[in-house]
């Protein structure tokens, strides 16, 4: 348990929101008035201090130059099946062996498990990161709300669902994710983004592991 | 196209800061919650993805308009059936490619298309096509072809090559062959059978086809006036088959097939139609429908193959034994009297209700056993026959008929000498009768029953049983005693000719004139030369007749084997031969389509080691499509079109088909300048990937025409080069009166002049028109000319006539070969053995080849169905079948070796080479035989990532050297030790006597 | 509704794999050109239509066995009830079962779904295709490429061809879905 409820509640709830963000970042192509919001005073000082809270000193939002680069940086990262392309679904880097599912099919079961349909409206497959982003962010809102119902053994539950999907997936993943974006110089915006994401899932894996009771898992 | 990049892995970052547990101090709690907040409003337009979803209906996944396009028949080349192609092409793409359903090889006689059909009406009619032929496609848009003229820049080999244009190119080659050609000076005028110094420049096409071939042979054979001019690859594929069919039908007929159609028992000796051999396609229908038949099958081969599998008995034999067994089955037919008695007494051809005869009551002379024979009164030679307690000329015997048996006879042959004789039949039974069938059977490593079973169901299907060897029995140095052995099988049942029997097949129109009044000779060349001397491989020479000096010189042994029995070419001899300068040195290598060190057992370390020495080869250009195994070496490299740019005249070749085929290949995509000289259009083509056409550039600037086309560029047809070069060269046979057009026949466009290669394809096709009756409008419609040009496919009179094959060989087929039994071997001075029998694997000087218990287990090499041999592995859609090949043996030896399915091993051959491959265990292989296809573990063609042109890489495909080559392992002869192990009396390359060993190295 | 659906006669399958390279032709599926795109072992391949071989017995009583597979165009598709963005559907006039290459988001779930595997995994378009039926061939009254080529004469197609009685070995029960392929021996 949380030695601070309401502690456990605002961590959750920035979690979320994190989670939440990040996965915008690379669920879809660029807009522009995405790009211009992000460069607004308001959000770029936000952007700043999330980097900070990761002991970044730059700011990334300094790395969007060009909205016409970062979209076509986009289109070709993730878009285009080409030369530079970098899936952003875990089934791009692992060997499916012939008798077991696919990521994408066990992501489903696991969404399906916790009560949510997996929709594509857009092209994107069950395990891609924005997927799982979205979906540890509803995780973390569905722990918020636990907490604030003072209902510590479903807000386990989640906790321990979100941390299933980081300590078995996401925290091999990501960093191949990272370096396939570096392999093929992918726009710095993206690949600082992504090692947003890989900085926060360790902090969220180490903020659930403590809070979940006994913490009985090893930190490795 | 996209590429999928590999994706490089790695750790997460061990540099990095940990995260601390809570927020950064500088951010507080409260503060972060906004932050995160203002961030994750901005996704505010992101859609959800974990909400409910809709169903709509949908259109199909986009694919090629069917039905719009430009249908073109030709013929497929992706291996030697010769079946016809129909591709599609759009927008000057092709897009598909099927079989030509007027072509027999492409659809049975009761779904093939009339001839009398319009083309147009069968446009969207689809013949059957193999996964090879389908996929040539791919060859054509290969992205390895080449599309220049190379130039090597430093030692040969070293794959570093300069784009030079064609006019620098042809320039320097005709440069170079002035040098050389001379078709009047002797070699060495004291050895005047190694010809004249024409013989020096030798053109060596691993494999080149009806039309093609007699080009080229107008070029070298006519014009320059080389006896090398066409050093194919036949002897490394089945020539021991083909020197055996010659020497019983004293070369009348080298290759039967049975008439599957009709046929009730067959037996596929070491040949596995479902897979290979030609045409594949359309025999492996053909069995299809005879089992569904109820026909029964019986397949020899050490391994399962796919037509093993469809086969009631599988013979796992022996390898080498093929003959064994086929012994064996006479020696139990024999002694029951279960041969066909009215077909073996027979003297001569068409009486007696049969259409072929046997010579098996010919008598042979005891003391020299040459046949008894005399010449009747018109001057014709006959053999004797016994009848009624005398002898007769075989064409007089009463009833047609003579003994099988009477003993040893005094025959007085009209010079008043008595000659003690006996009888063909007499002599083989007592070769057959040396063994018993238990002796053979334990010799052919099999149970006695098997060989009493199999022999009891042939003999009972009579001429509808049929047994037709092919690689298997016959790629042994004891090849041609094995494909006798099963040659007699045939004779005990009398089948040739019969309907269901053993069949010669349709035959073909001959394009290349000679058959028909009105049709030109397309070979013949006014002011032209013959070829003097012996070949350099030596084949169809005799070692004392034609080279009585070197014999005088040399004696027994000769330095190195000739094979007079050979109508091919002794390819495995070309480039050992060429090392020793035996019978004579050269000066000048040309190759086409060759891929000889691969393709051949054992000759990739001898080739590599002769094309780099510049004393032995001093000049060497390749004619290619890619850089190949052959290539790599060469001094220029020529890119030519590939064979779906080509006009060619493929012989139908196989007896499978029952009638007449007419091939007619030409270009599926590409484009044509058109000229008129000397009052004809000329049409120059220029195919994919080119620009011009070098026979243009080179007639432009010798002033015959004009134009502004510009300079040929990419690759061009090997017609159109050749024409270029002899151009230059000033040789007769190109240019204008290149054909004598004595006797052609009206109403035809026939052209005296060679100026491209449509001239001379113009008059091959007026000649197929001549003798068929088709237009030759029709004909390039069609792809072709197939009998029945009017009438049905599916009449059965058109390819039979009552019980018997229309097309009939009629003739006679022996038991024994006089010529072994007078010819003296060059090697040990010793006549042959005239009858069939089992021989051991021996070498050069026939000793047997002692096992070696340090290379346990017998190769054999074998073809999947969805490859050829050197030239399928670009295609991508087969190497998506199988990525790379395995090395297959019976998990009894797997276990014995300590391996585990799919370990990686390496094989060492006797002769020291090496190479790993995956193993592969399967119960469908004879323990102790290794069984290796032949596609994969290529080191060119393609798959070399180091070639470079002008400092560029060339676009390389890893892919392509994925498993594992097992010809380089294979034995070389002892005594000559630089070439394989060879059958002296076939003239061919020896691939089933070789062991190796196996080792794992690896998981 | 008539229902579209596959003949196969065992014995005369010769084991060529013309089938397969015929519906990679027609429906230009990868590898379309060279290079072969290779991944740990694996050939990067989008195959339709597939052969299986089946091997049984001991040296030297052996049995081979050819399996020319591919979308079986199910009267119940499992493919269809899995997709979780409805891009397959089952057309009413024949029966033809479709993936719409727009909808399909690569989930792979009908992929395993399916009984038979008749559903390919694209590496190149992160999307599933399978056997189309030759659909455009078959509404210009056409057959599927795959059976004009069957070299042979193995492989052919008809309407409510019915329920099989004969199953090659592994082959899963057709009942499951009302596969629409009859075995013939």
């Amino acid at each position: 348990m949380d030695a601070q409820p309401e502690a456990a509640t605002e961590k959750a709830a920035g979690a979320g929101q994190t989670y939440r963000f990040l996965s915008s970042v690379f669920r879809q192509p660029p807009a522009r008035d995405w790009f211009e919001r992000l460069k607004s005073p308001e959000i770029s000082t936000a952007l700043g201090l999330l980097a900070e809270t990761f002991g970044r000193r730059e700011n990334p939002a300094a790395l969007l130059d060009d909205f016409e680069h970062l979209r076509r940086d986009y289109a070709e990262l993730f878009e285009i099946p080409a030369g530079r392309f970098v899936a952003a679904c875990e089934s791009r880097y692992v060997e499916i062996p012939d008798d077991a599912a696919p990521p994408s099919v066990r992501m489903l079961e696991v969404y399906h498990a916790c009560g949510f349909v997996f929709d594509a409206g857009t092209p994107v497959a069950p395990d891609h990161l924005s997927a799982q982003l979205e979906f540890l962010g509803h995780l973390a809102a569905a722990e918020e709300e636990a907490l604030l119902n003072r209902d510590d053994c479903r807000a386990s539950i989640v906790r321990l669902t979100a941390l299933d999907l980081i300590d078995y997936h996401l925290l091999d993943w990501v960093p191949r994710f990272i370096s396939a974006l570096r392999a093929v110089h992918g726009h710095p915006f993206y690949v600082t983004m992504a090692e947003l994401t890989g900085d926060h899932i360790r902090r969220e894996r180490m903020r659930l592991v403590a809070a979940i009771e006994g913490g009985t898992r090893s930190v490795h | 196209m996209k590429r999928i990049e590999e994706q490089t892995t790695m750790k997460s970052d061990k540099n990095r800061p940990s995260p601390t547990l809570d927020l950064n101090p500088s951010v507080d709690r409260r503060t972060f919650l906004q932050v995160t907040g203002a961030l994750a409003a901005t996704a505010a337009a992101m859609p959800s993805l974990l909400s409910k979803a809709q169903a709509a209906p949908i259109e199909p996944h986009a694919t090629p308009d069917p039905v719009n396009g430009t249908v073109i028949n030709s013929v497929c080349f992706m291996c030697h059936s010769r079946c016809g192609v129909k591709a599609t092409v759009v927008d000057g793409v092709l897009v598909k490619l099927d079989g030509n359903p007027y072509h027999p090889n492409n659809a049975s006689p009761d779904e093939r298309v009339a001839y009398s059909v319009p083309a147009a009406d069968a446009k969207n009619v689809r013949g059957r096509m193999c996964a090879k032929g389908q996929s040539y496609i791919q060859t054509l848009y290969d992205p390895a072809r080449l599309k220049s003229p190379l130039k090597r820049v430093g030692p040969r080999g070293s794959g570093q090559w300069k784009a030079i244009t064609w006019k620098q190119a042809l320039d320097e080659i005709a440069a170079h062959l002035k040098t050389v050609y001379d078709p009047k000076t002797d070699i060495d005028p004291n050895f005047p059978e190694m010809g004249k110094v024409s013989n020096k420049i030798v053109f060596s096409p691993g494999r080149i086809q009806g039309g093609n071939l007699d080009f080229t042979d107008r070029i070298f054979k006519s014009a320059i006036g080389t006896a090398n001019f066409r050093v194919n690859h036949t002897s490394i594929c089945e020539v021991s088959h083909h020197t055996a069919f010659n020497l019983l039908t004293d070369y009348k007929s080298n290759h039967f097939k049975p008439d599957i159609l009709n046929a009730r028992y067959l037996i596929w000796f070491g040949t596995s139609p479902l897979e290979a051999g030609f045409s594949h396609q359309q025999i492996a229908r053909h069995v299809s429908e005879f089992r569904a038949r109820g026909g029964k099958m019986v397949t020899v081969d050490p391994r399962f193959s796919n037509t093993a599998a469809r086969s009631d008995v599988w013979v796992p034999v022996k390898p080498g034994m093929d003959a064994a067994f086929a012994l064996g089955m006479c020696r139990w037919i024999i002694d029951h009297k279960r041969y066909d008695e009215n077909f073996l007494t027979n003297t001569k051809a068409d009486v007696n209700g049969e259409k072929s005869y046997s010579d098996a009551t010919f008598l042979v002379r005891k003391d020299n056993g040459k046949f008894l024979t005399a010449k009747d009164a018109s001057g014709v030679t006959r053999n004797f026959v016994w009848n009624g307690g005398r002898a007769w000329m075989n064409h007089e015997a009463p009833g047609a008929k003579g003994e099988l048996d009477p003993g040893e006879v005094k025959v007085d042959p009209g010079d008043g000498t008595l000659v003690d004789c006996q009888t063909v039949w007499s002599l083989f039974v007592a070769r057959v009768r040396e063994k018993t069938v238990a002796e053979y059977a334990e010799m052919a490593g099999v149970e006695q029953s098997l060989i009493e079973d199999v022999a009891r169901e042939f003999s009972a299907a009579g001429k509808q049983g049929v047994a037709n060897p092919y690689r298997g029995p016959v790629k042994h140095t004891n090849g041609v005693y094995g494909a006798m052995a099963i040659a007699a099988l045939n004779l005990l049942n009398g089948n040739y000719d019969w309907k269901g029997g053993n069949s010669k097949g349709g035959g073909r129109p001959h394009y290349e004139g000679g058959a028909a009044p009105g049709q030109i000779s397309l070979g013949k060349v006014p002011g032209g030369v013959s070829p003097a001397g012996v070949p350099i491989t030596r084949h169809s020479k005799f070692y004392e007749k034609d080279a009585p000096n070197l014999f005088a010189r040399d004696g027994y042994p000769a330095k190195r084997p000739w094979a007079p029995f050979n109508r091919d070419w002794n390819y495995q001899e070309l480039m050992p031969s060429i090392e020793e300068g035996y019978p004579y040195s050269i000066d000048t290598l040309i190759t086409y389509w060759n891929a000889l060190p691969y393709s051949t057992p054992s000759a990739r370390d001898t080739f590599e080691r002769v094309i780099v020495d510049e004393t032995k080869v001093k000049f060497f250009v390749a004619i290619d499509i890619l850089i190949g195994e052959v290539s790599k070496y060469a001094d220029i490299i020529l890119p030519e079109s590939s064979s779906l740019e080509k006009w060619s005249f493929p012989h139908a070749g196989t007896p499978a088909i029952p009638t007449s085929v007419g091939n007619f290949r030409q270009p599926v995509v590409g484009s044509y300048i058109e000229k008129v000289i000397s009052g004809k259009t000329r049409r120059f083509y220029v195919p994919a990937y080119a620009q011009g056409n070098v026979a243009f550039d080179h007639w432009r600037s010798a002033g015959v025409t004009s134009g502004t086309e510009p300079e040929a560029t990419g690759p061009q047809l090997l017609e159109d080069i050749l024409i270029a070069i002899a151009g230059r060269m000033g040789l007769p046979g190109v240019g204008p009166n290149a054909f004598d057009l004595t006797g052609a026949k009206d109403g035809y466009d026939w052209r005296s002049d060679l100026y491209s290669a449509w001239d001379f394809y113009q008059n091959g096709l007026n000649n197929q028109s001549v003798e068929t009756g088709a237009t030759v409008e029709e004909i390039i419609a069609k792809g072709g000319v197939f009998a029945p040009v009017k009438g049905s496919p599916s009449d059965p009179t058109v390819a039979y006539s009552g019980n018997y094959m229309k097309s009939q060989f009629k003739n006679l087929v022996h038991l024994y070969v006089e010529a072994l039994r007078t010819t003296k071997d060059s090697m040990t001075g010793q006549v042959y053995d005239p009858l069939p029998k089992v021989v051991p694997i021996s070498d050069v000087l026939d000793r047997p080849i002692a096992e070696d218990p340090a290379f346990p287990y017998t190769m054999v090499t074998y073809k999947n169905a969805y490859h050829g041999q050197a030239r399928t592995i670009q295609n991508p859609w087969l190497q998506g079948i199988k990525p790379e090949n395995f090395v297959e043996i019976n998990p009894l030896d797997g276990r014995r070796l300590g391996l585990e399915n799919y370990d990686l091993v390496r094989l060492t051959g006797r002769n020291g080479a090496t190479a790993t491959g995956r193993v592969r265990f399967t119960e469908g292989i004879r323990p102790g035989v290794v069984a290796i296809s032949h596609h994969y573990g290529h080191w060119e063609s393609g798959g070399n990532p180091n070639v470079s042109v002008d400092g560029q890489k060339l676009f390389s495909d890893p892919a392509r050297l994925r498993g594992i080559a097992p010809n380089p392992l294979m034995m070389k002869d002892p005594v000559l030790k630089n070439v394989c192990l060879q059958d002296k009396i076939g003239g061919s390359a020896s691939f089933f006597d070789s062991s190796v060993k196996i080792e794992r190295v690896g998981a | 509704m008539t229902q579209i659906g596959w003949i196969l006669d065992l014995t005369k399958c010769v084991g060529c794999h013309a089938c397969t390279v015929a519906c990679k032709s027609e429906n230009n599926t990868a590898p379309q050109i060279s290079p072969l795109v290779m991944r740990n072992g694996r050939a990067i391949t989008v195959d339709w239509r597939r052969v299986t071989e089946i091997e049984r017995g001991t040296y030297p009583k052996v049995a081979r066995e050819f399996v020319s597979m591919a979308c079986n165009h199910c009267l119940e598709p499992a493919c269809m009830k899995s997709c979780p963005v409805g891009a397959i559907t089952k057309r009413d006039k024949d029966g033809i079962v479709l993936i719409d290459q727009e909808k399909c988001n690569g989930c792979r779930y009908c992929v395993w779904a399916c009984p038979w595997g008749a559903p390919r995994f694209s590496e190149i378009t992160h999307k599933v295709e399978k056997c189309t039926f030759c659909v455009q061939r078959i509404d210009a009254g056409l057959q599927p490429a795959c059976v004009t080529t069957c070299v042979g004469r193995a492989l052919t197609f008809g309407y409510d061809v019915g329920p099989t009685r004969e199953v090659p070995e592994g082959f899963a029960d057709p009942q499951l879905t009302g596969a629409q392929i009859r075995f013939v021996r």
